[in-house]
């Protein structure tokens, strides 16, 4: 009775010098695939510190610190990601993330950092700038008086279609009230601006601050939350995928 | 009756089965072939893919057009085509050896149909192209493309259409040529520009209109590209791999169906003769 190994070995000896080329080229494509594609995790190595591109500031995601640091559950990401190198995080905050509704204005660039993180929903335009490990699901949100006159819609997320927001306010019978910064939208919302403000329940169970209800808003497609490396930067992007969690589920519940 | 018919149909797959097993025995003791189908995915995927990707790199305001992969993303799906282009050609060496030595002449000789020995050679070339395509799959987590078995499968179809046809335009060469020089030359001339319009290294801006595209790039170039059955293959592919098509769907699917039908139709022709 042949072993195993005998019935395994029996054809590639059968085939002779082409079953050891066969054995021999599938262990060299297996190899080569080992090799890094790019020098991008190296470089963050060499440079001892992962710098981060970020908004001014996202509460609760990114809320700002006075040491000029974040709190919050991207900032947490991305300081599992450092760790996961062996480097500390460096935040770049970039002033003109989020203000204006074209990324091309905001004036991040590929060079100022090696994660970007603040807000990155999964969308086609995203991932055309960027390789992107989703870490969570967002469905839509309204903080506040589902019958309100007037909503706002507060949308400080990268990859996000406005134009969708707005028309679900106006099929709501609302007027849609545009707000571009945290404060201001908390604000709003509390001294009666604006009846309830639409955007994702992370955000909008922040803005609703506990004393609000917050209703998810069924008719919209639930977005996905990411971290972002830029496009073309595999090996790091191997890295934060080692360590962020895979998209949870809990946000969608 | 009915028991003649299917012995005869049993003797006829036995003759398909026996010339397809002859094709891919060959193949396998052919370190030529072996050396080609190892190193192609790897001179493509690994230097000159990942050579290149950092001159594709986006960023907002850098490039040209803004698309959702790498460059070696890209030519991923195209490397497998490649891969299952040249074996399959190649392997239509085997008409010429066989016809040259003999073979051919004991075979029709014999009351084995045209037909079977057609498709054994057929299903044999394409057998062996398939499988080289599929060698260059090993490669995908290099270029971070993710292979899960519902892709792997979907992938088979553009690959089988491509390993078919073009193992049916290799025996129509094959048949009709009677030098290997002569067929090897033919088969290069055919398989480079092949693969080198069917947007396979270099994308046609999907964002242009064919009016704009025609401004971007010269009008020669646009039309070999759009009237090139590969383009089809690739782009079925990367929308399987990556999930990104340049063309239209229906189109492609059309057009992969007739690139596998006349060539099979042309080389059954030119083999009777």
């Amino acid at each position: 009775m042949p072993s195993v190994a005998e019935r395994l070995v029996k054809p590639v000896r059968r085939l002779g010098r082409s079953g050891i080329l066969i054995v021999c080229g599938l262990a060299a494509l297996v190899g080569v695939r080992q090799l890094p594609p790019d020098a991008s995790l190296s470089q963050v190595r060499e440079a001892e510190v992962l710098l981060v591109c970020a908004p001014p500031g996202l509460p609760p995601l990114l809320t700002p610190q006075a040491d000029g640091g974040f709190a919050g559950r991207e900032a947490e990401l991305v300081r599992a990601v450092a760790a996961q190198i062996g480097v500390p995080a460096q935040w770049n905050t970039q002033p003109g993330w989020g203000r204006g509704a074209d990324p091309s204005d905001w004036g991040v660039r590929p060079s100022a950092c090696n994660v970007a993180a603040g807000g990155i929903v999964a969308s086609e335009r995203t991932r055309a700038l960027m390789d992107l490990v989703v870490y969570d699901r967002a469905p839509w949100a309204l903080a506040g008086d589902p019958g309100a006159e007037t909503i706002g819609l507060y949308l400080p997320f990268w990859g996000i279609d406005r134009g969708t927001g707005a028309r679900a306010i106006r099929e709501m019978g609302a007027r849609p009230r545009f707000l571009f910064e945290a404060a201001h939208a908390r604000d709003a919302l509390q001294n009666g601006q604006v009846g309830a403000i639409l955007t994702l329940r992370p955000v909008a169970r922040w803005l609703a601050g506990g004393d609000r209800r917050v209703d998810r808003v069924e008719a919209l497609p639930v977005q996905s939350l990411a971290i972002a490396t830029w496009k073309g930067r595999t090996t790091l992007n191997r890295a934060v995928r080692r360590a962020v969690p895979q998209a949870g589920s809990a946000a969608a519940r | 009756m009915i028991g003649r018919a299917i012995q005869a149909v049993v003797d006829y797959l036995g003759a398909v089965h026996a010339v397809w097993l002859r094709e891919v025995l060959r193949m396998l003791r052919d370190s030529g072939q072996i050396v080609g189908a190892f190193s192609r995915p790897v001179l493509w995927v690994m230097i000159f893919g990942i050579g290149l990707t950092p001159y594709f790199r986006t960023g907002l305001r850098e490039t040209t057009f803004m698309v959702p992969f790498t460059y070696v993303q890209f030519i991923l799906p195209a490397v497998v085509v490649l891969n299952v282009i040249y074996p399959a050609v190649q392997s239509a060496v085997s008409l010429i050896w066989d016809r040259e030595f003999g073979f051919v002449r004991e075979v029709f000789a014999s009351p084995t149909p045209r037909s079977a020995v057609f498709l054994g050679k057929l299903f044999g070339g394409a057998t062996i192209a398939l499988a080289q395509g599929l060698l260059v799959l090993v490669l995908a987590p290099a270029a971070n493309v993710p292979v899960a078995y519902s892709t792997f499968l979907a992938a088979l179809i553009p690959m089988a259409a491509a390993a078919l046809a073009f193992t049916a335009i290799g025996l129509f060469l094959a048949a009709r040529m009677s030098s290997f020089q002569g067929f090897g030359v033919f088969a290069n001339t055919l398989i480079l520009p092949a693969f080198f319009l069917a947007s396979s290294i270099f994308p046609l801006d999907p964002s242009l209109t064919m009016e704009q595209a025609l401004q971007t790039f010269p009008a020669w170039l646009v039309f070999l590209v759009h009237a090139n059955p590969v383009t089809y293959a690739i782009d079925e592919l990367r929308w399987v791999m990556i999930e990104y098509r340049q063309f239209d769907a229906t189109t492609a699917r059309l057009v992969l169906v007739g690139f596998v039908l006349v060539p099979v139709a042309a080389a059954y022709h030119a083999f009777r003769r």
